[in-house]
């Protein structure tokens, strides 16, 4: 009975000690994803999401709180608490672009947000149906020059980054394409399917399956990565 | 990239290699998170981000880890918000 009470009592003193030098985290932490389910940020999210779950045992919660190119859900970060309770996945658009453009920001990146670590460089890939003429980017280049505004391409959006990447590829190669922003990456590809638009500038996440089954053709990969990783190159084959 | 690793990218098919297009990820918090967070994050982050099982999800979504300390990771997120703020000026895009 004794040994009991005192465990009690020691119990007593000990617990309120271990709360105040509980290390961080000792709580859920909310997770939030500005995009909705499903996409290439959605996914990124959830796989890092569950593996700081199972390393730092608190759960690590997705919400997805989408809307306004991904600056609604990382203003929400940035008007957190900064205790750590509130982190975000922040891709190109919402510190790198939509700042430089919009000085009605409700945010200002340095001024409010903390980068905390990196997640993921994406893969961006260019898109066709199999029965566009042209079999690579190169080829489109040369047949919207002759022709300009004869290609269109749809992206996630106006101001995101395939949006910038176009338009800095257009001004290097002095042509002139239609762009048709969707609102997304899955829309853009559908646009490309039904024909609306000559090819989709896109996350590969996003193209992969359809590549992979033949319903798109890919004519680029849409970055330096083959430089980078010193992969072998060859012709394209796809 | 991995999944389709013949594909050539836009600088070696057209050959303006000042075309970089860089698309990427990363985790935020408010500002003064404290630093022994922002620390553990960043850890569990790059442990994560260092396993065989999530490279090999990653690289079936075309998605490769970017990995480095916080402060490596904010030079490399300001470079290239630096660098996209040149493309905007040179084509002058606005927020429609």
């Amino acid at each position: 009975m004794l040994k009991r009470v005192l465990l009690v009592a020691l119990a007593a003193v000990a617990i309120p000690a271990t709360l105040a030098a509980q290390p961080y985290p000792n709580k859920p932490v909310r997770f939030i994803v500005p995009v909705a389910a499903g996409g290439s940020t959605d996914t990124t999210a959830r796989i890092v999401a569950e593996a700081m779950s199972a390393s730092l045992g608190q759960p690590f919660v997705i919400e997805n709180r989408p809307g306004a190119a991904t600056t609604i859900g990382i203003d929400l970060v940035a008007k957190s608490k900064p205790d750590g309770y509130t982190v975000g996945i922040s891709g190109v658009a919402a510190i790198a672009i939509i700042p430089n453009i919009d000085p009605k920001l409700s945010y200002n990146p340095e001024r409010d947000l903390d980068v905390i670590s990196g997640l993921a460089s994406v893969d961006g890939i260019i898109v066709a149906k199999p029965d566009l003429p042209q079999k690579t980017m190169a080829e489109v280049l040369e047949a919207t020059r002759a022709k300009p505004g004869s290609i269109s391409f749809g992206t996630s959006g106006i101001a995101g980054p395939a949006h910038l990447e176009m338009e800095q590829l257009q001004k290097l190669s002095g042509t002139k394409m239609l762009h048709v922003p969707f609102s997304g990456d899955v829309p853009a590809i559908t646009a490309v399917l039904s024909g609306d638009v000559s090819i989709a500038v896109v996350s590969t996440t996003a193209a992969l399956p359809f590549v992979l089954d033949g319903r798109l053709k890919a004519l680029v990969a849409n970055g330096p990565h083959l430089t980078h990783e010193g992969v072998a190159r060859s012709s394209v084959r796809c | 990239m991995k999944v389709l690793p013949d594909l050539p990218s836009v600088a070696e098919q057209t050959g303006f290699k000042q075309y970089s297009p860089q698309m990427w990820s990363v985790l935020v918090a408010a500002k003064n998170t404290p630093p022994d967070v922002v620390e553990t994050l960043n850890k569990a982050v790059n442990q994560a981000l260092a396993k065989p099982d999530i490279i090999e999800r990653f690289a079936k979504l075309g998605l490769r880890p970017l990995v480095g300390d916080a402060k490596t990771i904010q030079e490399f997120v300001r470079k290239d918000a630096a660098e996209k703020k040149k493309t905007i000026d040179s084509i002058g895009l606005k927020r429609e």
